[in-house]
């Protein structure tokens, strides 16, 4: 009956084994740590530096470089290898900070109806209306300082509203619930009403909320890079596709430069949409395997 | 000649990755022309199950694994599609127990009339003018005027929202409808006033009519003959009245002594202590034996047959050997 | 100091069990926006009182107003006028930390099985907290006391209860956890809204009987709330009748039912599902009474 281990490395293992029993969230899993393994090993994987000019511009791929070469003369493989760190750094990141707000907003909402809550609606009602993609291409470029750290947060700043609206309608819905009273008769506290009986109850939500702004934050971080609203010095498979417009990769041949990125950018994508298939279970005790 | 006749029938639940639950047992039935029967048990016996089986309505994971079911002596069991589809026109209807969600929010009721009239139009689809008409002739039949027919569904309170689910499974003038649990999402008052209305109406058009229901005093009281179930079998199967004086079976005699007038003198509420058995591992012999006052060995280990006792049927090994019929094959 | 208005019923029969304070609705009104923006008054005057050691059941239809009234004895909701006195404590006053303190005191079992057990939470974790928190048990303590209480309600054994979730349980067990959590926090008034409505009529008796018991064991006020004369009749001593917000008829509840004077209790006594009625009574049945 008492906990043994922390609550969180418990509630963490807890999770990863109930996704790992859906088929396709283990997929998806599979493929996320695929991304998290060549990301965190990215100088033993990548034969060469990615930024290191050194080779013969324009080739297409042959022994020395897999996937050919820049304009600059830079190893395509070695780039994609490392991107791999910026696009996760990037897509977590962003997602994680999206899902916050949207918890955060969504709960204070959501928890106690009156002026906060109607507040709070408005201004997620406003922020959704306005176009995701040309907000942010606005604010990047409006923003004076180009880095990794000014992707992420123009990317979580435009989409923590469809989060937000729909954690706001749990909440809601759970406040009403008996056991939410109960909890209220049984002597608990605000803090412990939200994180020990409202949040583990939204668990498949925010999961979802997050997985799904992750999926769009690996789009919408490319689409600025490739835009040239990123910046330009970093590697990331965004960047690639931003210099390989440039050099006008497809005409002068090298479709691998076009190919390998996108092709990581979906496979990325993909990855957290299956895993977002796996959440059901994690706020729903009866689907978990036993 | 029996309208609905149901031999043999198993229905199971399959669900990925769960247990196999066996809520049907080998179930016969036969229901006459005319007649006003009701299928009583409590949670998990089954009786919706058999319900929605017999009017060929179940989805998956639930299936029907064997069985005959006869309607108007056409085996209705293997029918799939169109064929189906034709059987319901003039057929059998079912009403189910939440009005608010057979009915479409964006539509008015006289629109509802209108799809399943049109739907099941033998010729050119109906005016206007003649969905109106047959629709408030509908609607007085249930107590409601005909100018509800204009309202959407959430203007209407949940007792008339029930009384115009009961008025559309009546618009194809059917010979059987089955009623699962009309009444018990409505509150107390409305419930007596729509059971009667259903009671009447059974009495003036002469449909079939099976109640299904986990409230033996409501059935009880609208019925001419109740069959009461347990654990996925029919346990008694007798005239209303005689089930009221003179229960065979221990279970309906258990469930009888639950029930008591709040007005008597004095006033004993009886319980049954223990719970019916998972069916996800039926057990050997009679499955109310653990819970049973009169359970022998033998009732542990052989499963009793339906048998001739009093007027009605009653699956009871003890009651069997006193009346000297034989309860086992 | 307002005048207090003089509750308008009869004195109670029983003599006041020390300690137990008695719980007095004094002319309490209660006025929701309704669709439509209409104001109904859910509870319109009403005035009642629960001496200790008496069960007090408050029986209409719904939207009669009787749910209404139990939140606002236990403090859930404040009246629009009138009071609500329990002993000394001024109930329609209380706030946050004063209400906590209430609910040590004044406990709730719901109606729904179902969604009155969170189901993330084991029971033993549900038990445990009203004790540590309104009795300040430690965790050992706690653990002791949720194995008092299992045993108490009849769910043995008990360690075996303890582990499981409310989805490995049936309806009448999950019924027997709520009243145990009523209990854990040694409350002296227990409002009970329908809690055998949504079981089946075969385990209603044992619930019931394990009520009584209880109540007769401790001493304990309660309030019975339903639209079920039956139940009501087995377990109250005092009946009121609800109808819009009003009491129509109270009294002894077996003279209230047996001799009812009010149309709208003679309809819901004509509603409760009654077979001995259905059919003219035989020879074993009540005989009429003068």
């Amino acid at each position: 009956m008492t906990a043994v281990l922390p609550a969180p490395l418990v509630f963490g293992g807890r999770a990863v084994r109930t996704l790992w029993s859906n088929r396709k969230a283990r997929a998806g899993l599979l493929l996320l740590g695929f991304f998290v393994v060549v990301a965190a090993f990215a100088p033993l994987i990548a034969p060469h530096s990615p930024s290191a000019t050194t080779f013969t511009p324009y080739q297409g791929p042959s022994g020395h470089n897999w996937f050919g070469t820049t304009g600059s003369g830079q190893d395509v493989f070695s780039q994609v290898v490392y991107g791999a760190r910026v696009s996760l750094l990037v897509s977590l990141g962003a997602g994680a900070c999206a899902t916050l707000v949207a918890v955060v907003l969504g709960l204070v909402a959501g928890y106690r109806p009156g002026p906060v809550d109607e507040a709070t609606s408005f201004v997620t009602s406003l922020v959704l209306v306005i176009p995701g993609l040309p907000l942010m291409i606005i604010l990047a470029a409006y923003i004076p300082s180009r880095s990794v750290w000014t992707v992420v947060l123009v990317v979580a700043f435009t989409s923590w509203a469809t989060g937000a609206r729909v954690i706001r309608s749990q909440a809601a819905t759970l406040r009403e619930r008996d056991f939410i009273t109960a909890a209220a008769f049984s002597g608990e506290r605000l803090g412990r009403m939200i994180f020990r009986e409202i949040l583990p109850n939204m668990t498949s939500l925010v999961a979802s909320s997050f997985f799904a702004a992750a999926n769009a934050a690996v789009l919408a971080e490319a689409s600025l890079e490739f835009l040239g609203l990123g910046n330009p010095s970093t590697v990331s498979w965004g960047t690639i596709l931003y210099y390989a417009q440039q050099q006008n990769a497809l005409l002068t041949g090298q479709w691998v430069l076009v190919f390998a990125p996108g092709v990581a950018i979906a496979l990325l994508g993909v990855s957290f949409a299956l895993v977002n298939f796996g959440v059901d279970a994690l706020s729903n005790p009866r689907l978990r395997e036993v | 000649m029996a309208i609905l006749q149901a031999d043999g029938v198993n229905v199971a639940y399959q669900a990925y990755r769960s247990p196999r639950v066996h809520a049907v047992r080998d179930v016969d039935l036969s229901l006459e022309q005319g007649q006003f029967a009701g299928l009583v048990g409590e949670s998990g016996c089954g009786k919706s199950t058999l319900g929605y089986a017999l009017t060929r309505m179940l989805h998956p994971p639930a299936r029907l694994e064997s069985g005959r079911i006869s309607f108007d002596g056409q085996d209705i069991a293997r029918l799939q599609g169109e064929r189906l589809r034709r059987s319901r026109r003039n057929g059998f209807a079912l009403v189910l127990q939440s009005g608010m969600n057979a009915l479409n929010p964006v539509r008015t009721v006289q629109r509802h009339f209108g799809d399943i009239l049109a739907a099941h139009a033998t010729g050119r689809r109906p005016s206007r003018a003649a969905v109106q008409e047959h629709g408030a002739r509908l609607l007085d039949q249930v107590g409601l005027d005909a100018d509800t027919l204009r309202r959407y569904p959430h203007e209407l309170s949940g007792g008339m929202r029930q009384r115009v689910v009961v008025a559309l499974a009546l618009a194809l003038d059917p010979r059987l409808i089955v009623f699962d649990e009309p009444t018990t999402a409505l509150d107390v008052i409305v419930q007596h006033a729509v059971m009667q209305t259903i009671r009447d109406l059974q009495r003036e058009q002469g449909f079939t009519g099976l109640l299904i229901s986990h409230d033996l005093g409501v059935v009880l009281e609208a019925t001419d003959r109740v069959l009461v179930m347990y654990a996925g079998r029919i346990v008694e199967d007798a005239p209303a009245r005689d089930l009221l004086s003179g229960p065979h079976h221990p279970y309906t005699e258990a469930l009888l002594r639950c029930y008591a007038d709040p007005r008597a003198e004095e006033v004993e509420l009886g319980g049954i202590p223990g719970s019916p058995p998972d069916l996800s591992r039926p057990p050997a012999g009679c499955p109310f034996a653990p819970r049973c006052g009169l359970a022998e060995p033998l009732c542990r280990e052989v499963e009793p047959e339906l048998t001739p006792l009093g007027r009605g049927l009653a699956a009871c090994h003890v009651r069997a050997r006193e009346e000297g019929v034989p309860s086992a094959r | 100091m307002p005048a207090e208005p003089v509750p308008a019923e009869p004195a109670p029969a029983e003599p006041a069990h020390s300690g137990v304070p008695e719980l007095r609705v004094e002319d309490v009104v209660r006025t929701f926006r309704g669709r439509d923006r209409q104001l109904v008054r859910a509870v319109d005057g009403v005035s009642f009182s629960i001496p200790p050691g008496t069960a007090v059941g408050l029986v209409g239809a719904s939207g009669s107003g009787k749910s209404t009234l139990a939140r606002l004895v236990t403090g859930s909701l404040r009246p629009s006028a009138g009071a609500v006195r329990f002993g000394e404590v001024e109930v329609h006053r209380l706030r946050a930390g004063a209400l906590r303190g209430y609910h040590r005191r004044v406990q709730m079992i719901f109606q729904d099985p179902y969604s009155a057990l969170n189901p993330l939470h084991t029971v033993g974790y549900t038990l445990a907290r009203p004790a540590r928190n309104h009795l300040g048990m430690s965790a050992g303590q706690a653990d002791a006391r949720v194995a008092e209480l299992l045993e108490v309600v009849g769910l043995v054994p008990a360690e075996q209860f303890a582990a499981k979730l409310p989805h490995q349980l049936s309806g009448g067990q999950r019924q027997r956890v709520v009243i145990a959590r009523a209990l854990a926090s040694d409350p002296e008034l227990v409002v009970a809204d329908e809690p055998v409505s949504m079981l089946d009529v075969s385990l209603r008796a044992g619930i019931l009987r394990l009520l009584a018991r209880l109540r007769a064991e401790r001493g304990l006020s309660l309030l019975y709330i339903t639209h079920d004369l039956l139940s009501a009749r087995v377990v109250t001593d005092q009946i009121l009748v609800l109808n819009g917000g009003r009491v129509v008829e109270r009294g002894p509840t077996a003279q209230v039912l047996r001799h009812p004077r009010d149309a709208y209790t003679v309809r819901l006594l004509d509603a409760v599902a009654n077979p001995f009625a259905a059919v003219p009574p035989d020879d074993t049945q009540e005989a009429a009474h003068a």
